[in-house]
């Protein structure tokens, strides 16, 4: 796979703590830029590229968890390895169910945090994979015509041929053509994965 | 005060009294007139004495006037006439004179008497007085000293039972708080000197890189440093406020502070002061946060004990020269001879929500005082937990005192 160079981002407002943690990461060939506070990460420009977040979680300011919640809020979906210096359990079980990917106290083990950094890298590239499918999958629908999308809709809706056509006030062999044209250009092989397709892009029976 | 009281009334009977003595006085003239070849008047002199003495200047003078007409009516001739002969004149001044001198100094001296005699009641009137203002000034006196005292057993009981609660919250807190200091220079210390080790070792050795990780390790080790200066100056200035203490009386506020406790864990409790025993140069808090610790872990070890007579036993010694001894008997578990080793370790514990900093602290504050703390322990039937402290015979006031 050609992917863009991996990115670590890390925010913690100790000095030391964030080029440390920084030159760690470099020494096993990754990218790693540093933050001291949330605000700063945030006003950054972010690469494309599979990234992870090191995210202290006692920030002056805006906090670790009011980051992470502030992240899914605009949409962005980084998977955060979590760093405090005491994790109580409901800390650490809302950071979770919000999707951070680690939980380390410090002080940790190096191998810990690289460990963290690899798997939260790894759900960043299968999340972009995800999302890039998505993406082809939704420009293909775009080439769709309005009346092949409406056809492709009931179809996946499980309705016959016949009845596509009455609603659609056309003849069976025109719903065919439409159905044909629907499968190419959506690669769907069969029926199921058409479904599958429809089901990824969110497409319900139009009427 | 009570002689002005009299009434004027009283007058009158005096100047009746004149009368009567006068009459008395003429009685006896003429009863010895017969057997003297003159007339004796010496008896009117004595009823104006009398007169002037007990009635005072206006019934001496009274008694003087009456004489003077019952000798001129009937001892100075023309008899039985009130005139007088020239040839008689002189005689008769003369007793008029002398009566009236003996009436006057009577009655002055009658007078003088009687001032000193109403001045030294007055001052007896004012002695008791004073005495009994003393006396009023002396019970409040007393009644505030013994409020003074009452107030300073509860300031005393209650800086006992500061320092039981205290004890496990302060202690907790300012581990928690140093902990966290400590921690934050320690996580780059760890993580700098892992990431050296890495541009060390390995195929990608980059000594550039090594070099910044290991001048940041120098950096947190600094700021390690600082905070551990920040500490020390904090325990300097919570230096120990020492002063001359009665240890029986340190130890029986501690006491009334756990004597709740005592009871609800069935603990028969004895107390056994030294006589004579002499004050020590202590810190009041400190000291109750030793006994009070050494005791509460008398009264725990006890309450795991299966039964047994539970008693918890507090002595003191005049122990060797220039010491006393304080020591806290249990009959609990004891202390195993392989614990015995660790328990005045911080952080070492044989209790499930123990910290592990009791027995190191109290032993901290103990030979800072100079003293010895130190256990015996006999597995299964008790421990002794002692300590010693210096008696110090520096000429401070004594704050018991």
């Amino acid at each position: 796979m050609s992917e863009a160079q991996p990115m670590v981002f890390v925010v913690d407002d100790d000095q030391s703590v964030r080029e440390g943690i920084a030159s760690l990461v470099r020494s096993v060939h990754l990218d790693v830029r540093t933050f001291g506070s949330a605000q700063e990460f945030l006003s950054a420009r972010h690469p494309d590229t599979p990234a992870c977040l090191v995210l202290d979680v006692r920030l002056p300011g805006t906090s670790g968890l009011e980051l992470q919640r502030g992240l899914q809020g605009r949409g962005i979906t980084i998977p955060i390895v979590f760093l405090t210096g005491y994790a109580d359990v409901p800390m650490t079980v809302r950071a979770m169910k919000d999707g951070a990917t680690d939980f380390l106290i410090k002080p940790f083990r190096d191998q810990e945090l690289l460990d963290a950094i690899q798997r939260a890298l790894e759900r960043s590239s299968s999340q972009r994979r995800q999302e890039a499918e998505l993406d082809k999958l939704r420009q293909r629908f775009d080439t769709l015509t309005p009346r092949e999308q409406q056809v492709m809709g009931g179809v996946v809706a499980g309705l016959p041929n016949k009845k596509i056509a009455a609603e659609l006030g056309t003849s069976e062999a025109t719903v065919k053509l439409h159905r044909g044209q629907v499968m190419q250009k959506m690669r769907a092989a069969s029926l199921p994965e058409l479904v599958r397709i429809a089901e990824r892009l969110a497409i319900s029976n139009p009427w | 005060m009570r002689r002005e009281m009299q009434p004027r009334l009283s007058q009158l009977r005096h100047y009746g009294l004149a009368v009567l003595l006068v009459l008395l006085a003429h009685a006896l003239v003429l009863a010895l007139d017969p057997y003297l070849p003159y007339p004796f008047l010496l008896p009117f002199f004595g009823a104006v004495m009398v007169g002037g003495w007990l009635g005072g200047l206006g019934p001496g003078l009274f008694a003087v006037l009456l004489s003077t007409l019952v000798v001129d009516y009937y001892f100075i001739p023309p008899l039985h006439t009130f005139s007088i002969s020239v040839h008689d004149l002189p005689y008769f001044a003369a007793f008029v004179i002398s009566a009236l001198l003996a009436g006057w100094l009577s009655s002055a001296r009658r007078s003088a008497e009687e001032a000193l005699r109403l001045a030294r009641d007055r001052l007896e009137d004012r002695v008791m007085e004073r005495t009994s203002e003393l006396q009023r000034t002396n019970d409040a006196l007393r009644a505030e000293i013994s409020d003074r005292k009452r107030a300073e057993d509860a300031l005393r009981t209650t800086q006992a039972e500061l320092a039981h609660v205290t004890r496990a919250m302060t202690m907790g807190e300012i581990v928690a708080s140093i902990a966290h200091e400590i921690n934050q220079p320690l996580v780059g210390v760890l993580t700098n000197g892992d990431a050296c080790l890495r541009w060390l070792d390995g195929e990608s050795v980059n000594l550039d890189e090594a070099r910044d990780a290991a001048r940041r390790i120098v950096r947190d080790g600094n700021r390690a440093r600082e905070v551990m200066a920040q500490v020390r100056a904090l325990l300097k200035k919570t230096d120990p406020r020492k002063a001359l203490l009665d240890v029986h009386r340190v130890i029986e506020d501690v006491l009334s502070v756990v004597q709740d406790e005592v009871r609800r864990h069935g603990i028969s409790l004895r107390f056994e002061p030294a006589l004579n025993l002499p004050p020590v140069m202590a810190d009041r808090v400190q000291l109750q946060q030793v006994l009070l610790n050494l005791i509460l872990n008398g009264i725990e070890a006890m309450g795991s004990a299966p039964a047994q007579p539970r008693i918890l036993r507090i002595r003191t010694h005049d122990y060797e020269e220039g010491e006393v001894l304080i020591a806290v008997d249990d009959s609990g578990v004891g202390v195993s001879s392989r614990d015995m080793d660790h328990i005045f370790t911080a952080f070492f514990t044989t209790k499930a929500d123990g910290l592990g900093m009791g027995l190191s602290i109290s032993r901290s504050i103990v030979e800072a005082h100079g003293g010895r703390l130190w256990a015996i322990s006999d597995p299964g039937h008790g421990a002794t937990f002692q300590f010693t402290l210096p008696v110090t015979f520096a000429e401070r006031p004594r704050e018991d005192a």
